[in-house]
């Protein structure tokens, strides 16, 4: 609910907060300049800060061992448990980044090819082998081609009709 | 009444099965028919590969920023196959033309459409071709020369513009393989390299 200052009820649910300093800035400009025209509410202000000034002067006595123990025990196993869960998660922590550093450096030499995985690189070796046998084919077909072309059961018709023209031209 | 259930479990289950069914004789027709790879005997290989879908796209993707040619072809590729033998006895010479023969045989039988033939003394080389709706689908190549021998088989789009780019400036790659050294997934018994 957004603070009315001119509303007391407001105000009072207010005073504890601002007392200990735990209010907004803003909202404490507000609640002053609210208590600055309204003594009801500056009255209960001052109340406030009477009791708590009175309970800060109040003398402090030692706990007795049956009370401390126990309390100091059961705030000492929360502190470990804190602790525990605080080293999970940090252990957790660490393996979530290790694993997105191991899962980064993997895409990284998978995409840049700087250190590809030897599985990887075994198998584009003998893609390239595969590919080179099926090179070697072809330019061993096109030489043959070349070869039959010029010199075989193709080029020897041609040439010899070519010089059966030129004999004739030579005859005229 | 209460078996009322089975005819609609009969009929999930065809509908299921029916797609599986009808895929395979498409899929198997790019496949070798048996025994091709037998043209090289096992003990006379010096290299054996057997490369398939999810090897062939790691190569394709590692080779993406440097040579994305060569990846592209790669990614068209589902299988790759190669058994080769370097160095061949002499003797061996006449087995391996009797095989290399046999291989084509069985390639004509099943459909491949052989592209290539030369045939000069003691050598041959083979090219055939598997189309599907006027695309290359399948390649798969046989050779015996005087030294060396192979059966190389490409399965998925081969694309011979990019193929033959390629290829030009390729020399063998020393891989230092052992024999049985495929890379992916064991082959099936019946058309292992």
């Amino acid at each position: 609910m957004p603070f009315d200052e001119t509303n007391c009820d407001q105000v009072d649910e207010r005073v504890e907060a601002w007392l200990d300093g735990e209010l907004p800035a803003e909202e404490a400009a507000r609640l002053e300049r609210h208590a600055d025209g309204c003594p009801r509410c500056a009255d209960a202000m001052a109340w406030a800060r009477t009791v708590r000034d009175e309970l800060r002067s109040l003398p402090t006595y030692p706990a007795p061992p049956r009370v401390a123990r126990p309390a100091l025990a059961a705030a000492r196993a929360t502190a470990s448990d804190n602790r525990r869960r605080l080293g999970r998660l940090r252990a957790l922590a660490a393996a979530a980044v290790l694993v997105v550093l191991l899962a980064t450096a993997l895409l990284v030499s998978g995409l840049g090819r700087e250190v590809p995985a030897p599985e990887v690189a075994r198998a584009e070796a003998e893609v390239r082998l595969a590919l080179a046998l099926v090179g070697r084919v072809q330019r061993r077909t096109a030489a043959e081609v070349r070869r039959e072309v010029l010199t075989g059961g193709v080029g020897d018709p041609l040439r010899a009709a070519s010089e059966a023209m030129t004999a004739k031209g030579d005859e005229r | 009444m209460a078996r009322a259930w089975v005819l609609p479990v009969l009929a999930v289950a065809w509908l299921v099965a029916a797609p599986t069914s009808a895929q395979e004789p498409r899929s198997g027709s790019r496949e070798l028919p048996p025994g091709v790879f037998d043209a090289i005997p096992q003990d006379a290989a010096t290299v054996e590969i057997n490369l398939s879908g999810a090897m062939l796209r790691l190569v394709a993707a590692a080779a993406e920023v440097e040579e994305p040619e060569f990846a592209a072809l790669v990614r068209g590729l589902e299988r790759v196959q190669v058994r080769f033998a370097e160095d061949v006895d002499p003797e061996l010479g006449p087995t391996l033309l009797e095989g290399v023969e046999l291989a084509a045989e069985s390639l004509r039988r099943a459909g491949w459409t052989q592209q290539v033939s030369i045939r000069e003394g003691s050598e041959r080389v083979m090219v055939f071709g598997r189309e599907e709706a006027g695309r290359l689908t399948g390649l798969t190549i046989l050779f015996v020369e005087e030294s060396e021998a192979g059966v190389v088989h490409l399965v998925g789009e081969v694309d011979p513009d990019r193929l033959g780019v390629l290829t030009q400036g390729l020399a063998l790659p020393d891989l230092g393989l052992d024999v049985g050294g495929g890379s992916d997934v064991e082959p099936d018994p019946e058309d292992r390299p």
